[in-house]
């Protein structure tokens, strides 16, 4: 498979709860990713982000609008594809089964879906965790590695299978600093090497513009997308362009557009506790 | 493995019971204070003595061998027939009770009307209905195993994070292959607490039930032993059952372990 971009085009999605009856999750949300991009969609807690990946990796259903991904119509009302293969997802707490090894994980996918014999499986799995230095874990159990090396293993086994778009849903969030910063240069590495599209969700802004070809900043609920901020910081990233001029000034500008949000999802929320 | 105890963790200074030669000094003197009670109680003056230590050895060693071994088979036997059908009968059926929500309202309601009833207070009723002495023992075994294993695999397929089904389905699994290759690692550690929990209550089953029917088995040669005054027997049979019991919850723990090897750090 390719990597293709994916158009979001009008996205509205209802929900209803017994407590507050219904509920405006995401409002005419819009973005064009392109194929071979790196899209980060950043915004207050609660704004709906996860919803929309949701949507695309067909998690969750959407009440108006529609998502293509290439050509494919991904949702429409009416319209959901199932999973697939094609959008791989990496989950916010780690997705990788505790049982099955670093090498079971990564095979699972072609194995499952019939692309490749177990065997064949294995071979290019074990050479694409010898590529990124990840070789001597193979046989290891991921209850008996770091979060951090987790991470790595899991976005192997997300890229294996060749997917027209990778969905990233705050994927680092639990890492400390540390592991946060050799994961994000290992997600660099592999976006540099390799032809695909990222769709990635965080509200950590210094991560957003560090990993980034353009970022997105959601309002406040209902969610929609307020200002695309382009990323002109060029590629090969390295950490320490984290401290040149160019990148805390997007950082400032950056800051700015999420405060904004912020204070307003905060006085929401101080309404909603009000009621 | 002894407990640290709450006070190893506190503790950073090295007492002497804390060395490795002076934990194995506390564990016999443990043993030894233990014999030494029973002993005494043994001393209290009573129309009928309880039996002490040295008179229950005695009574072992003057025990034939053959029908020992063959009454602790027998219970052995019963156990394991009774939970086997168990798990073969309440893995399924938690496994479908905990997945579909049709299977949940249908069979869960008649589950928990019989679950309050203590396994034990089934015996008449097991009596009465089954011709043979077997049969009754069988089901008591049975049902006592029964609702352990059924709950637990119920908490089991309810507790696997939808993350992983949506992780394999995204990595575009069948649902064959959802079932076999996540759903049941997911929930097996669940199954095994189940199945631990179930064996004991198994022999706990059993023990009655060979009290009541005296036909063979540990349980019924500890309430032999009583009915026919061969006081210090009691103790034999006991401990029979006591060490049955203490190997069947290990064997269960030995296949845990071989099964569930990702969870073994």
């Amino acid at each position: 498979m390719n990597a293709s971009g994916v158009t979001i085009r009008h996205v509205t999605k209802k929900y209803v709860t017994r407590r507050s009856g219904e509920v405006l999750a995401l409002d005419d949300c819009s973005i064009v990713i392109r194929p071979n991009e790196f899209f980060v969609l950043v915004g207050p807690s609660g704004c709906g982000k996860t919803t929309l990946l949701n949507i695309v990796a067909g998690f969750d259903a959407l009440t108006f609008g529609d998502v293509s991904v290439g050509n494919d119509l991904i949702a429409a009302p009416g319209v959901i594809s199932d999973p697939g293969p094609d959008r791989m997802v990496v989950f916010q707490h780690g997705g990788l089964f505790p049982w099955m090894t670093v090498l079971e994980n990564v095979c699972y996918g072609p194995v499952v879906q019939k692309q490749m014999t177990r065997a064949v499986a294995r071979d290019h799995a074990r050479g694409m965790l010898a590529r990124v230095g990840l070789r001597e874990i193979e046989e290891r159990y991921p209850g008996e590695m770091s979060s951090g090396m987790r991470r790595r293993v899991e976005i192997i086994r997300a890229l294996i299978g060749h997917p027209k778009v990778l969905l990233m849903d705050e994927p680092f969030r639990a890492l400390d600093a540390l592991n946060k910063s050799v994961v994000q240069e290992f997600l660099l590495r592999l976006f540099d090497t390799h032809a695909c599209t990222i769709f990635f969700i965080t509200h950590d802004l210094r991560e957003a513009l560090f990993l980034g070809d353009r970022v997105g900043v959601m309002t406040t609920r209902p969610g929609r997308v307020k200002t695309i901020v382009d990323v002109t910081l060029a590629r090969p990233r390295s950490t320490r362009m984290l401290d040149s001029r160019d990148f805390l000034g997007l950082k400032a500008q950056l800051t700015e557009e999420v405060h904004e949000e912020a204070l307003k999802a905060f006085a929401a929320g101080e309404r909603e506790a009000a009621r | 493995m002894q407990p640290r105890g709450l006070e190893g963790k506190l503790r950073r200074s090295v007492r002497w019971w804390n060395t490795p030669a002076g934990s194995v000094v506390l564990q016999i003197s443990s043993v030894v204070i233990f014999l030494i009670v029973w002993e005494l109680f043994g001393k209290v003056p009573r129309a009928i003595p309880i039996p002490t230590p040295d008179q229950s050895v005695r009574a072992a060693v003057s025990l034939d061998p053959l029908s020992f071994l063959y009454d602790c088979v027998l219970s052995f036997y019963r156990v394991g027939l009774g939970f086997l059908i168990a798990a073969i009968i309440g893995i399924p059926l938690g496994a479908i009770i905990g997945y579909s929500r049709l299977a949940r309202g249908l069979l869960f309601p008649a589950v928990e009307v019989l679950r309050p009833v203590p396994p034990i207070a089934w015996i008449p009723l097991a009596l009465l209905f089954f011709p043979g002495i077997e049969g009754m023992i069988l089901f008591l075994t049975f049902y006592g195993a029964f609702f352990p294993i059924v709950y637990n695999t119920i908490a089991g397929i309810s507790a696997i994070p939808t993350m992983y089904i949506r992780a394999a389905r995204s990595l575009g699994a069948s649902s064959w292959t959802l079932f076999w290759r996540i759903m049941v690692p997911a929930m097996l550690p669940s199954i095994f607490t189940g199945l631990h929990i179930a064996i004991g209550i198994a022999w706990l089953m059993v023990v009655a039930g060979e009290m009541v029917a005296t036909t063979g088995g540990v349980g019924a040669l500890t309430w032999e032993a009583y009915q026919t005054t061969h006081y210090p027997l009691i103790f034999v049979g006991m401990a029979a059952i006591g060490v049955l019991g203490f190997f069947s919850s290990q064997l269960i723990r030995f296949i845990a372990r071989l099964v569930i090897r990702w969870d073994n750090a």
